[in-house]
């Protein structure tokens, strides 16, 4: 297992490479360099000159990476165009804020996806298991921005039992913490519960139907049994990939999650960083959830190993 | 009968006063913190590296101008006391005495000095170098007297340094922090910084050793910024915020209908237009440009877009202003007899084709459809390009477009709404139009020091900018600005920023 997980960390620096030198020729491609933008109405050149000297942008693109490349390694991702702060300590004051709602969007999607998948498919063709289709079907269709409109108008308009907008530290204050962060955690957790939901269902249902769990009800156990400690866990398998694969999503939604509830995390930071061309922090945050990425891709491997114990990794 | 009924009226004005606005007749009452709510978050706390306008929104509570603005757009004194014009290349500012930045440094001559020379030198790389290209040099005459040498005459300048070009940092804070001092802001106005959380909030607090006596009232002031729209309205609905700005058009009337908010609209300084390319076909041809300014109706847009809020253009300069004069221009409504005979004229009878390029915002794309179909009916078809704002600068800055719509934020003096943006080579002219006349004029503009004289010459340049039409003048767009019922003493100044020394709070 050790060795495996040392390949497979060693394998994460290439890829982080390739995407860092591709986010890199991508920016730059994209129209519009920081200083225009910082500039907008006005352009004496003599200004523009200056900063684009100063930021290093008068070299070439080749040069510029390589210089870029060689901080990174050291650890130093460079400071923001804007506001001249460290691109890594702006990432360590945003990554808490979507690390919380992340946590909080998985662990509520989970605790309402893998009950309502398992009743779905024992009880399947019943009215709990055509409620659960219905009410999956609309969370994955819902468009998230839509869903956050309609929480905030029912929860903070009508009944007026949760804020608005706003981010509260859960380390900080646990009860503001937890109010500030529920309703952004079912706006992005809703789609994540519908795909788990159904995919535990259909692929509980398959299990179900193997020879061995025939063999373990032959053999006289008991209904729970069978279906927690025999069939689930091997059920289990696709979807824990299912969920390693929306920790991507996640973070994408948490972008547009951010902004609506206006929570400072990595998310809106990289959405105004785009904007503003602000390129040193596009490229810290783009990293960052790159490896982010990896390293839930490689947990969901490890946990195949555990849920199935024929897996093996030497 | 005629007093009795005058007093009766004043009687009844001022109850309808007390009723509406309870606060008014009270003293104002110290204490208490104010949470703005702003549709972007600030890009810099160094004014003299700023370039978007909500950051001049927490620049008048950390720092003073030189000189500044009053609700009629008159200059009034600010950090210096009062100014003259000795001759047209020199003004000499005296500074009031007393007055320290918040890190307990004396603001005087020295530092005026200072900050002048640090907008003015390249290699600060600050953004207000352009505009205060016009001046020499900066002598110290004593420790609390300035003169400010100029390059030509200059009639705007006063107007200039009422904006970031004369907001006075000091000069202790940016040689210790450096490039940092853009998240360590020092000034000398009525709040001092305290933090900054890019995104989620920044908080000033009252500054006790403020140069002006009883000010500001507030204990504190909290900006959010939020870039929903509807969240940042349920948010002041809901309590959560006192002060919000730039609301969307059509959310204007539903908030006034509610009782607990105060909602205002000003007319602002700036101007919508359409810019059209004249080094290129289709709109090299003269004809062809008035053709599309005679064709859009700009009453629709008025009403369909704005809902009714601002006002319609016909010229760069906005009704509120001492140099606005009612031109016979194209009209609110579009006129396609005229229309027809341009296109004649411009050897396109059929009508042409061309595309405008447009930030995709849904405001300029709703006016860009309405344009759209205006320009159908004529048998000009315009084609829409959705650009994102770092590709939409560049296409302009390159000279490749036909037509682009942009919108100017406005300057308190004519000259900011006008010389950049109409005179050859100017920074701002995008579409590269030149006339020679026009040229004149506004350089006339500039150097004269006579108001009356200053609006003759601006209306003989409106009129042949009219006729020459490089711009099409859509639209004066307003301020917009909400605040909770417990929010007193805001008073707006037509450029749309917040100052909010003045703001108190009731007692809930």
């Amino acid at each position: 297992m050790v060795p495996y997980l040392l390949r497979r960390l060693g394998a994460t620096v290439p890829v982080l490479l390739v995407v860092s030198a591709i986010v890199f020729s991508l920016i730059h491609l994209t129209p519009g360099d920081p200083v225009t933008i910082m500039l907008r109405e006005e352009s004496d050149p003599a200004t523009v000159a200056t900063l684009r000297r100063e930021l290093g942008l008068d070299r070439p693109l080749p040069v510029q990476y390589l210089t870029w490349l060689g901080r990174a390694v050291r650890g130093e991702l460079g400071r923001s165009i804007r506001t001249n702060q460290p691109v890594t300590e702006a990432i360590r004051e945003r990554l808490p804020v979507t690390l919380a709602l992340a946590a909080a969007a998985t662990v509520l999607a989970l605790a309402v996806a893998l009950p309502a998948g398992i009743l779905s498919a024992v009880r399947r063709n019943s009215v709990a298991d055509v409620a659960g289709t219905l009410v999956a079907l609309s969370g994955i269709s819902l468009p998230n921005f839509w869903l956050a409109i309609l929480l905030i108008f029912l929860f903070s308009v009508i009944l007026g039992w949760l804020p608005p907008m706003g981010y509260v530290s859960p380390l900080r204050d646990p009860w503001g913490g937890l109010r500030s962060l529920l309703l952004p955690a079912i706006t992005l957790g809703t789609a994540m519960a519908a795909i788990v939901m159904r995919m535990t269902r259909s692929s509980l249902l398959e299990v179900l139907q193997l020879d061995y769990v025939r063999t373990a009800r032959a053999k006289g156990l008991a209904e729970r049994p069978v279906l927690l400690r025999h069939a689930l866990k091997n059920a289990l398998i696709p979807v824990v990939t299912v969920v390693g694969l929306q920790a991507g999503a996640l973070l994408g939604g948490a972008i547009i999650t951010e902004t609506i509830f206006a929570l400072p995390g990595v998310g809106r930071l990289l959405v105004d960083a785009i904007f503003q061309r602000d390129f040193p922090i596009v490229q810290g945050v783009v990293l960052l959830l790159a490896l982010n990425f990896l390293l839930v891709n490689l947990l969901v491997d490890v946990a195949y190993a555990w849920l199935d114990p024929r897996i093996r990794y030497d | 009968m005629r007093t009795l009924r005058g007093g009766l009226s004043l009687a009844a004005l001022a109850i309808a006063l007390l009723v509406a606005d309870p606060g008014a007749a009270q003293e104002p009452q110290p204490g208490g913190a104010l949470r703005v709510g702003l549709q972007g978050d600030f890009a810099t706390l160094d004014p003299h590296m700023s370039t978007s306008a909500v950051d001049r929104d927490v620049y008048y509570q950390l720092y003073n101008t030189l000189v500044a603005l009053d609700p009629k757009l008159s200059i009034v004194p600010e950090l210096a006391e009062s100014w003259e014009q000795p001759d047209p290349l020199a003004y000499v500012f005296r500074l009031r005495k007393g007055v320290k930045f918040h890190d307990g440094t004396d603001f005087n001559a020295d530092v005026v000095r200072w900050n002048v020379e640090r907008m003015v030198d390249p290699a600060t790389g600050s953004i207000r170098r352009s505009e205060l290209g016009n001046i020499k040099s900066v002598d110290v005459l004593d420790s609390h007297t300035v003169r400010v040498n100029l390059k030509e005459p200059d009639a705007a300048l006063l107007a200039t340094l009422t904006d970031r070009a004369g907001v006075m940092v000091s000069r202790a804070a940016v040689e210790k922090h450096g490039k940092d001092f853009a998240r360590n802001p020092v000034g000398t106005g009525p709040f001092r910084f305290v933090e900054w959380v890019k995104d989620d909030h920044l908080t000033v607090k009252r500054f006790p050793g403020y140069w002006k006596k009883g000010l500001p009232h507030l204990d504190e002031i909290v900006y959010k910024p939020i870039p929903d729209h509807t969240v940042k309205l349920t948010a002041l609905r809901t309590g959560a915020l006192d002060l919000i700005d730039e609301l969307p058009p059509k959310d204007v009337a539903p908030l006034k209908a509610n009782p607990k908010l105060r909602v205002i609209e000003t007319p602002g300084l700036g101007y919508r237009r359409m810019e059209l390319n004249t080094t290129r076909p289709p709109f090299n041809a003269k004809a062809l440009r008035q053709a599309v300014a005679w064709a859009v109706n700009r009453e629709a847009i008025h009403r369909a877009v704005f809902f009714a809020l601002g006002a319609p253009a016909q010229g760069p300069i906005p009704p509120r202003s001492w140099a606005y004069e009612a031109l016979a221009g194209y009209g609110n409504a579009p006129d396609p007899a005229k229309v027809k005979q341009k296109l004649t004229e411009g050897g396109q009878p059929g009508g042409f084709k061309f595309t405008l390029s447009i930030v995709n915002t849904p405001v300029a794309q709703k006016q860009a459809q309405i344009i759209q179909e205006n320009l159908k009916r004529v048998g000009i078809d315009m084609e829409i390009a959705l650009l994102e704002i770092g590709a939409w600068i560049e296409k302009r800055k390159a000279g490749q477009f036909d037509a682009a719509e942009s919108l100017w934020s406005g300057r308190p003096d004519p000259d900011g709404n006008m010389f950049s943006h109409l005179t050859t080579g100017g920074a701002n002219n995008w579409g590269k139009y030149s006339n020679p006349k026009v040229d004149d004029l506004l350089h006339l503009a500039r150097s004269s020091s006579n108001q009356a004289e200053r609006k003759r010459f601006y209306t003989e340049a409106i009129q042949l900018l009219i006729d020459d039409s490089p711009l099409v003048f859509l639209h004066h767009d307003a301020w917009t600005k909400a605040w909770d019922e417990r929010v007193q003493g805001y008073v707006e100044i037509p450029d749309g920023r917040m100052r909010l020394e003045r703001v108190w709070l009731t007692r809930r």
